[in-house]
């Protein structure tokens, strides 16, 4: 992953400041009226940028603006704030200055993925802390103090490129492995699946060609920007209804390997879902969800519910083992993908 | 009201487990709210700039959204995060509502094509409502879009919420409401 080819991605200035001028404009706003936000009564912003999809060239119009705004207070939430004179066109993200720093610093040097590091809730922090970054990093600042210039300055330099990629073409594999893994069972979940894990693909693709705005939903548009028709015709295609599903499956695993650089082989993790609790009965463990659902499997080896024990891993072409696998097609574990490590035979 | 069989004596209903119908009813209502309003929103804005494959790429997720909140009803998994690759939406939802609505999302490349992404989009508006329906609130859902029906659907959580907490569900409230900035 560290040796693919890179096209450089960092936005003009002046382009920014276009778009953004446009935004205002047809919406009767001024720059003040921007800045006036920024100051929300969590403190003096360290550094201000406007983001989101109007500035990445891809705004409609129900597009709004985001304005993310760095502050050194540690008592934040993510609630979001509407401005109270603008209405929803202005999104206002408070974000904590010690947190971003800390998120974007182990972003850029922690190895991943690794088996401890691939929870769901690591997986979802780094999915937000990319999503954070990269608009941050595509954005136009509008206010910012020392040192946060040199630090943004460090966000479009080629690893933030790399890590994007990097997600992008790490999730389409693991969402590949569960359409697998769901074909049997569940075949039109497999499908939906296996179009997720194509829109990842294309997702790597189009940051690949120097589209690093990270959300999933404009990838259409991103294929366009960087004139990928081949990247658009395979969308496209996906996007069309799976009835009967057939091959769909199959079809869609062979895109995602046809639009993925080559990684090194990702082995499967299962570890419990959000949420389950297990309740031994002599011969079996009863696995239930929210205590909504429930399961018998068996077997009083499993680990304990809450724990973040691996079930079972192995290589890419391997299945878990038939109880194993039953719980996952009943949605009570959760599915990562690792660099190789100690397996869990089950 | 059915009647048993050799019978002209009533069956009734069983009465709902509690903790399935708080889920449907409460939870349905705030993934109906606010991640198919979101759904929507995104679907409109880019039929308006014929953006037709962010279009239909958001319908199979308004759709799917929209049939997870029935299937909330009888079998559906509560949890729907992004990053649950085992999640089914479809699950409680009958075969024919599933395709149904996969081919209403898929339709979408067509319309806007054919200069009828309004036509479409007032079929995916009707999907919303159907499930609506299914929730039987006596007044419409708040429209959390506008900072008036933000602040009704903030209240709505709010009171639920200690109704989720007696019962050991997970809060209605969203997490990014909640938890910590990062």
């Amino acid at each position: 992953m560290e040796n693919f080819a890179l096209k450089p991605a960092s936005p003009e200035r002046r382009v920014l400041e276009k778009r953004l001028a446009e935004f205002l404009d047809e919406r009767g706003l001024k720059i003040d009226d921007v800045l006036g936000e920024t100051d929300q009564g969590f403190g003096e912003p360290a550094l201000a940028v406007a983001s989101g999809s109007v500035l990445a060239g891809f705004g409609n119009r129900r597009s709004d603006l985001d304005l993310l705004v760095i502050v050194e207070n540690d008592k934040l939430t993510r609630f979001p704030i509407q401005s109270h004179e603008h209405g929803t066109l202005i999104d206002v993200n408070i974000r904590q200055a010690s947190a971003v720093r800390e998120h974007t610093a182990r972003l850029r040097d922690s190895p991943w993925p690794r088996f401890e590091s691939v929870t769901q809730d690591a997986w979802n922090h780094r999915r937000r802390t990319l999503k954070t970054t990269t608009r941050l990093a595509l954005g136009l600042p509008l206010a910012v103090t020392e040192p946060w210039d040199s630090w943004h300055a460090g966000l479009r330099e080629p690893w933030l490129a790399q890590a994007v990629v990097q997600w992008w073409t790490v999730e389409a594999h693991r969402l590949g492995r569960a359409a697998r893994l769901l074909q049997d069972d569940r075949p039109m979940v497999a499908v939906a699946r296996a179009r997720e894990a194509v829109v990842a693909a294309l997702n790597a693709r189009a940051a690949a060609a120097g589209q690093l705005y990270f959300t999933e939903k404009w990838v259409g548009e991103k294929l366009k920007a960087v004139g990928d028709h081949a990247g658009l015709t395979a969308l496209r295609s996906v996007l069309e209804p799976p009835l009967p599903p057939g091959d769909r499956v199959a079809r869609c695993l062979g895109l995602v390997e046809e639009f993925t650089a080559p990684v090194a082989p990702l082995h499967s993790v299962l570890r419990w879902a959000t949420g389950v609790g297990t309740a031994l009965l002599d011969d079996r463990t009863v696995v239930d969800r929210w205590q909504l659902r429930a399961l018998e499997v068996r077997r009083t080896d499993l680990p304990a519910a809450g724990t973040e024990d691996v079930l079972w891993s192995g290589p890419p072409d391997a299945d878990p083992p038939e109880d194993i696998q039953r719980l996952f097609t009943h949605d009570m574990l959760w599915l990562g993908v690792a660099t190789p490590d100690e397996e869990v035979s089950g | 009201m059915r009647t048993g069989p050799g019978s002209d004596a009533p069956v009734q209903e069983p009465l709902p487990d509690l903790r399935r119908l708080m889920a449907f009813r409460a939870h349905g209502a705030v993934r109906l709210l606010l991640k198919c309003g979101a759904a929507l929103e995104d679907v409109e804005g880019a039929v308006s700039a014929g953006q037709s494959e962010v279009a239909v790429l958001m319908a199979h997720d308004l759709v799917q959204l929209s049939l997870s909140v029935r299937g909330l009803r009888t079998s559906g998994e509560l949890s729907f995060a992004a990053e649950q690759a085992s999640f089914d939406p479809f699950e409680g939802v009958p075969a024919e509502d599933v395709e149904e609505g996969l081919r209403l999302a898929a339709a979408g490349l067509e319309a806007i094509a054919a200069d009828r992404g309004e036509e479409w989009l007032e079929r995916l508006r009707s999907h919303l409502r159907v499930t609506e329906q299914q929730l039987d609130y006596a007044r419409p859902l708040p429209d959390v879009r506008s900072g008036k029906g933000l602040m009704k659907g903030y209240k709505l959580a709010r009171t639920w919420s200690p109704q989720m907490r007696r019962l050991g569900l997970p809060d209605v409230m969203p997490s990014n409401w909640t938890q910590r900035n990062d």
